[in-house]
C-alpha cells in the first residue's frame, strides 16, 4: 500500500456527506473521523470548510481532483502564481461507491467533487490559498 | 545446601539490580508497579513505530506515516490512529530556514540565475539579487545570523539582513574581497546589533552577528554583490557568492540545521528524530484505558520542540476532559509563550511563562494531589511551583490522549522526541534521569 500526501478542504455543507463517504469507501477505520478540524475567512469564527490533511492511499488520491500552485518570479522581483486543477476521476469514484454497497447518482458525485479542494500543499499554505485560517477554538 | 542456593535464596530477581540490566532505564521508573507509558520517537526506537494501526507495518523509514507506536514503560499502553489522514510523518528534518525548500525559494530581483543553493551567477552589471527564506522564522529576543560567503575579486560588499518583510530588522555589511566590517542598520524600535566579526575559512567569509529584536516572525536573507554605497555592481559571469544563512539564538542552543541541496535530499546522519505532529488533524490515543485510579500522583515529562502556531492550547498529553474529574493534562501554547498542567476537576491550572516557539524542550510537570503539590520544570530547572492545589480524587480510568484534546479539539503543532507519562510522584533522581535521556533524544545534553 502506497499513501501519497494529501490536504483535503470541503465546504462545511458537505462536510458529513463527505466525512460519511471517506469512511465507507477507505479501508478499514482509515477514512473514520476525518474533517474535524473547522477553517473559516480570516476574522469570522463559524466554520465555513473542514480540514484533513495527511497520508492517503495513492490510489485513491489518483481519483481525486488534485490543485496544483506554482509560484515564479519574474526579472522585477514580481510573484506569479498559477493555480491549476487536475479533475476527478467521477466514474472511478463512482466504481468505489458502487462497491462499497451504496448508490449516489453521477451528477451528484461530480457535484460534490467539484466543491472539494484536495492539494499536496500543507494545511497552513492550502488554507492560505483559499483565503482561509483555522476557526478559533475554544479553551475550555 | 550450598552458599550459592542460599545466596538465591536471599535475592529476588530486581530486588538489588534488575535482572537484564544494571544500569538505569526508563523501564525502571515503572519497576514498583507504577501505571504509565513511555513514548520514544528517536532512531534507536523505531523498532516501536508501525505506519498501520494493527502494529504489523514496521517504519522502515523516515518521512513515513506512523500509525500506532509501542509503550516502552512495559505496561503496554501502546497508542494508535485509524484514521489515516490523522497520523504524523515520523521524521530527522531539522531546520528553520532552509528545509530545502527555502533556499530553493531563492527569489531574483534581478538579473542573478541560481547555479546552485550555494551560488547565484551575476549575467550582467547593476544587477541585484539575494537569497532569501521565504518562510518567517520565530525568533526570541537575542539571536545570532551566520552567514557563508564567498570571497570576492572586487570590493563587492555583502549584506545580511534580518527581517520582518518590512525591513523592520537588522543588516550588517561587510567586503567579500577583504572581509572588513561595513556599516550596520537597524530598522524597527528596539532592534539593534550587539557584535559581529568575520572569520576566514579557506575561500569563504564567515559572518556572524548577534542582534537583539523584539520577539516575533521574521526573514533572513542575503543580498551579494551589493556595494557599500548602496549600488549593485557585479559584471556578467561573476559568481558569487552566498551560502548557509543560519539564524538561531545567541544564548540558547537551538538545534543544528539540516543543510540540504534539493527537496528530496535527506541526510539524517547526526539529527535527532521526532514524530512531526501537524497541527491540524494529528492526535493518538492509548488502544485501552490506562487505569490511573490508584494513584493522585502523576508525572509527565515531554521533549519536544515547541511550534509556533496553531491554536492556543495544544495539549501534549491529555487524559480525561480538561477539568473534569480526575483529568491531568500538560499543554504548550504556541502564542502566549506558556506551558500549562492542569488536573483533575478543580481546574487548577500551573501556569509558567518565558518558553518561546523553535526551541527544543524537556517540560516536567509533577502533582500530587494529596500533598498538594504542582510543579513544572524545563530542562531539568524548576520553572514554577505551586503548593496551594486543593487535596483531590485519584486520576480516572480512560484513553491517554496524545497531541489532541479528549474533547476532539487543539491539536498539537510540531516535533515531539519523547512522552513519559507515570502515575507517581518522581524523585530528583528519577526526574533528572528522565529529562537528561529525552533532552538526549533532541540532540541535547543537561
Amino acid at each position: 500500500m502506497s499513501l501519497v500526501h494529501r490536504c483535503i478542504i470541503v465546504p462545511a455543507a458537505i462536510q458529513a456527506t463527505c466525512q460519511t463517504l471517506c469512511e465507507m469507501l477507505a479501508e478499514g477505520d482509515a477514512g473514520k473521523g476525518m474533517f474535524l478540524r473547522g477553517a473559516c475567512p480570516k476574522g469570522q469564527t463559524q466554520s465555513t470548510a473542514y480540514i484533513s490533511s495527511g497520508p492517503i492511499e495513492e490510489a485513491f488520491a489518483a481519483i481525486l481532483p488534485l490543485t496544483t500552485s506554482t509560484t515564479t518570479y519574474g526579472p522585477e522581483g514580481e510573484a506569479t502564481t498559477t493555480v491549476s486543477t487536475r479533475p476527478a476521476d467521477v466514474a472511478g469514484i463512482a466504481a468505489l461507491i458502487a462497491q462499497a454497497g451504496m448508490s449516489m447518482p453521477v451528477e451528484q458525485i461530480a457535484a460534490l467533487l467539484a466543491l472539494i479542494g484536495v492539494s499536496e500543499q500543507s494545511p497552513e499554505e492550502a488554507m492560505d490559498r483559499l483565503g482561509l485560517v483555522y476557526t478559533p477554538e475554544e479553551v475550555a | 545446601m550450598s552458599t550459592v542456593h542460599k545466596v538465591l535464596q536471599l535475592w529476588r530477581p530486581g530486588q538489588y539490580i534488575k535482572a537484564y540490566d544494571a544500569g538505569p532505564r526508563l523501564q525502571h521508573l515503572f519497576g514498583a508497579g507504577e501505571q504509565g507509558g513511555v513514548y520514544l520517537f528517536d532512531k534507536a526506537h523505531q523498532g516501536g513505530l508501525f505506519q498501520d494501526a494493527a502494529f504489523t507495518t514496521p517504519v522502515t523509514a523516515v518521512e513515513q506515516y506512523v500509525g500506532s507506536f509501542l509503550d516502552w514503560s512495559g505496561n503496554g499502553n501502546h497508542c494508535a490512529q485509524t484514521t489515516s489522514t490523522a497520523r504524523s510523518k515520523w521524521s530527522a528534518r531539522v531546520n528553520l530556514i532552509t528545509k530545502s525548500e527555502d533556499i530553493e525559494g531563492m527569489r531574483t530581483l534581478g538579473r542573478c540565475t541560481k547555479l546552485s543553493p550555494s551560488s547565484v551567477q551575476c549575467t550582467e552589471s547593476s544587477a541585484a539579487g539575494f537569497f532569501v527564506a521565504t518562510n518567517f522564522i520565530y525568533l526570541p529576543s537575542s539571536n545570532l545570523i551566520r552567514v557563508k560567503i564567498k570571497k570576492g575579486t572586487r570590493s563587492h560588499a555583502c549584506v545580511a539582513a534580518i527581517d520582518s518583510g518590512s525591513l523592520n530588522g537588522v543588516r550588517q555589511f561587510f567586503n567579500t574581497q577583504t572581509g572588513a566590517l561595513g556599516s550596520t542598520s537597524t530598522f524597527g524600535s528596539g532592534v539593534s546589533k550587539v557584535s559581529a566579526n568575520v572569520d576566514q575559512d579557506g575561500e569563504w567569509w564567515i559572518l556572524r552577528f548577534t542582534f537583539s529584536c523584539p520577539n516575533g516572525s521574521y526573514y533572513a536573507s542575503v543580498y551579494p554583490s551589493l556595494n557599500a554605497d548602496g549600488s549593485f555592481d557585479c559584471t556578467s559571469g561573476d559568481i558569487g557568492h552566498t551560502t548557509e544563512i543560519d539564524v538561531r539564538p545567541a544564548a540558547l542552543a537551538y538545534l543544528p540545521y539540516q543543510r540540504v541541496n534539493t527537496a528530496t535530499d535527506y541526510d539524517t546522519a547526526g539529527f535527532p528524530h521526532y514524530l512531526d505532529f501537524d497541527g491540524t488533524d494529528d492526535y493518538y490515543a492509548s488502544i485501552g484505558n490506562i487505569d490511573f485510579s490508584g494513584t493522585d500522583k502523576m508525572t509527565v515529562v515531554a521533549g519536544y520542540t515547541k511550534g509556533g502556531a496553531g491554536t492556543s492550547m495544544q495539549p501534549l498529553v491529555e487524559f480525561l476532559g480538561y477539568s473534569s474529574a480526575g483529568s491531568f493534562g500538560l499543554y504548550t501554547n504556541p502564542s502566549g509563550q506558556l506551558a500549562q498542567i492542569q488536573l483533575s476537576s478543580f481546574g487548577v491550572n500551573l501556569y509558567a511563562a518565558g518558553y518561546p516557539p523553535g526551541l527544543a524542550y524537556v517540560i516536567t510537570a509533577q502533582t500530587d494531589l494529596a500533598a498538594p503539590f504542582m510543579q513544572i520544570r524545563r530542562d531539568g530547572v524548576l520553572a514554577h511551583q505551586s503548593f496551594t492545589a486543593p487535596t483531590g480524587t485519584p486520576y480516572g480510568n480512560a484513553a491517554l490522549h496524545i497531541g489532541r484534546r479528549f474533547i476532539g479539539s487543539g491539536f498539537l503543532k510540531g516535533p515531539v522526541h519523547g512522552l513519559i507519562v507515570r502515575g507517581a510522584a518522581s524523585s530528583d533522581a528519577e526526574l533528572s534521569f528522565a529529562e537528561r535521556y529525552l533532552a538526549n533524544l533532541q540532540g541535547r545534553a543537561l
